[in-house]
């Protein structure tokens, strides 16, 4: 193992640290800041003063949990999937499906990546029903960014995916 | 023929470990382009926006959120120490009293793993320690905390409701009368249970001692009342009821002082990590929805088994054995978005109340999470434990009995679920 490997892996390492704490403050503060939204509209609307923006920016709000929370999900190995099957291949047939599985996930959030931009190209100039200062292209955004961390999120734990996959036993 | 091939791709997908909400969105692009061309990806962007956006569900994270606040203030403490004083002179007081402390903690959280996460932790090393075997330990926090998602509030009702179009209001009311049953049951079983391997009571009964505690815990008791009367009395939706759960959890953190931020954030990221699967299968579930409706494949569905029986108490048994199924390799979020939608017309072709019929789904799918191979509540009991998965199913048997018990009552007695929304809501 060279010094300039170990580089490399140490560097990985710590990108890896930095990114899952990004993603891990990144939820922590959408999870409040949901929360205060949700509880600010309900006083609003008991005080007699409904809230017009509350319904759109909570919705808004939980589309980014969703797909920033997604890739801080992947990076854990965290979504609901079935690697029971799997793991009861040969060796040799995990190795070429484990490929194929992670084809099949790249491949979608690519696509995801690149229609988003294209959605967000599309919707241009629109702007938030109840807030018009918010563009639309900046709230759907979370589509192609959420994506591409999500590949990032999933090429970080190839290495633990694959071990994981590979390590089990043939049952 | 597009159909079948579209869900042998998709069990192909799932074979080979592909997330479910991928694996859903993935089929369903390759159906729709194979059917209307190239011009689908630029709207399965679009869907799958919009389908992360659906109001209601911003209950799941907000509950989810109240029960980590609660988890770190010490509640779960002082739940344990009333219910010892409350039922703990009861031979095999340690099980009692889980099963106990889980039926108050299910009213204030909507998650059984996350039941199993808080209580286990404290419970499962206490009954290690007093001689329980560890099986015995982990089966009884596993299929108690599984009350949960019967009790209100429920994170599988919630997402039912919006799957269903269904009041989410009644059937948190429909989920009180069979938890308590499931509770009692499960106390009934584990009190048989000790008598026979004679375990230990944990102390004597006393009154002042019942009042203290009781005392101390009585926050614990005020919050579902908050929670769940605003829901029930219309005051508030059950979004809003969510938020103001957080709103009383941190009061209550506050006045207990015992608030640990460094647990809090940990939860809370778990919280929004485990909100973020949930949600990015709901947003594929709309995706496949589309495609599911333009092939008529719920009309179809419902049209085949009513040719073939129009009995309800036969179709419900169908129904009963095809989620018990689903339930031991699905887990019950992914099982409520890929099911429910499919099946829904053929519940009300068939008469049944969709708010009777969220209630079988919420219990088989319960029964799901104690059952393996997929089994989310059980494998995090058995982790807790260190107790294998095999070992602890064995005893687990007799508390899932009770559980099909109660499936069995809340299917073919439909009063038991329907009788306190008939009264108050209908």
């Amino acid at each position: 193992m060279g010094p300039i490997f170990i580089l490399k892996e140490l560097r990985m390492e710590n990108f890896r640290k930095y990114y899952d704490l990004f993603l891990q403050y990144l939820m922590f503060i959408m999870m409040i800041a949901l929360a205060a939204v949700v509880v600010i509209g309900v006083i609003y609307r008991w005080s007699g003063n409904a809230l017009i923006w509350y319904d759109e920016v909570a919705s808004v709000q939980l589309a980014w949990l969703t797909y920033y929370g997604s890739a801080y999900a992947a990076l854990k190995g965290a979504h609901i999937g079935v690697p029971g099957i799997l793991k009861s291949f040969p060796l040799g047939i995990r190795k070429g499906l484990f490929v194929l599985s992670k084809v099949v996930v790249y491949g979608f959030f690519a696509l995801l990546t690149f229609y988003g931009i294209i959605v967000m190209k599309l919707i241009y100039g629109e702007t938030m029903t109840t807030i018009e200062w918010v563009s639309q292209s900046f709230v759907q955004s979370v589509i192609p960014v959420g994506s591409l961390l999500f590949i990032v999120s999933e090429t970080l734990r190839l290495k633990e995916d694959y071990a994981d996959i590979m390590k089990e036993k043939q049952s | 023929m597009i159909v079948l091939t579209m869900f042998a791709v998709l069990l192909l997908l799932l074979a080979i470990n592909v997330p479910i909400a991928i694996g859903l969105a993935v089929t369903t692009i390759i159906a729709m382009v194979v059917k209307q061309g190239s011009d689908f990806l630029i709207d399965s962007a679009i869907v799958m926006y919009v389908g992360s956006t659906n109001f209601p569900l911003i209950a799941i994270p907000l509950f989810i959120l109240a029960g980590a606040i609660m988890n770190t203030s010490g509640i779960s403490r002082r739940l344990i120490a009333f219910a010892s004083a409350l039922v703990g002179f009861v031979r095999g007081g340690l099980s009692m009293i889980n099963i106990a402390t889980s039926m108050f903690f299910a009213e204030i959280s909507g998650s059984a793993v996350a039941d199993v996460a808080a209580l286990g932790s404290i419970l499962i090393p206490a009954m290690k320690k007093k001689g329980y075997p560890a099986a015995f330990a982990a089966a009884v926090t596993s299929s108690s905390a599984s009350l949960a998602v019967i009790i209100p509030p429920s994170i599988p009702m919630i997402l039912y409701a919006v799957m269903a179009q269904t009041s989410v209001v009644q059937l948190f009311v429909a989920g009180i009368i069979p938890g308590i049953i499931g509770g009692f049951g499960m106390m009934l079983v584990s009190y048989v249970y000790a008598i026979r391997k004679n375990f230990p009571i944990e102390e004597n009964f006393n009154l002042k001692n019942l009042r203290k505690t009781g005392k101390e815990a009585s926050l614990a008791f005020v919050l579902p009342l908050i929670i769940l009367g605003g829901i029930f009395g219309g005051f508030v939706t059950a979004t809003e009821g969510a938020g103001l759960a957080v709103v009383a959890a941190c009061i209550i953190g506050a006045i207990y002082r015992e608030l640990n931020f460094k647990q809090f954030f940990e939860a809370t990221i778990e919280g929004a990590s485990s909100t973020a699967t949930v949600m990015l299968l709901v947003a594929a579930s709309v995706l496949i929805g589309e495609f599911l409706t333009i092939e008529q494949v719920p009309q179809n569905v419902a049209n085949s088994i009513t040719g073939f029986t129009d009995n309800k108490f036969i179709i419900l048994a169908l129904l009963n054995v095809f989620l018990l199924i689903i339930g031991l390799f699905l887990h019950s979020a992914a099982a409520i978005i890929v099911v429910v939608p499919i099946v829904m017309p053929l519940v009300s072709a068939a008469g049944i109340d969709p708010v009777h019929f969220g209630i079988i789904v919420t219990l088989n799918l319960a029964i799901g999470q104690q059952t393996p191979p997929v089994a989310s509540v059980l494998v995090t009991a058995c982790s807790v434990a260190k107790a294998d998965i095999w070992e602890v199913s064995k005893i687990n048997i007799m508390f899932i009995a009770v559980l099909f018990v109660v499936l069995m009552l809340v299917t073919y007695v439909p009063f038991v679920p329907m009788g306190l929304v008939e009264y108050f809501y209908r």
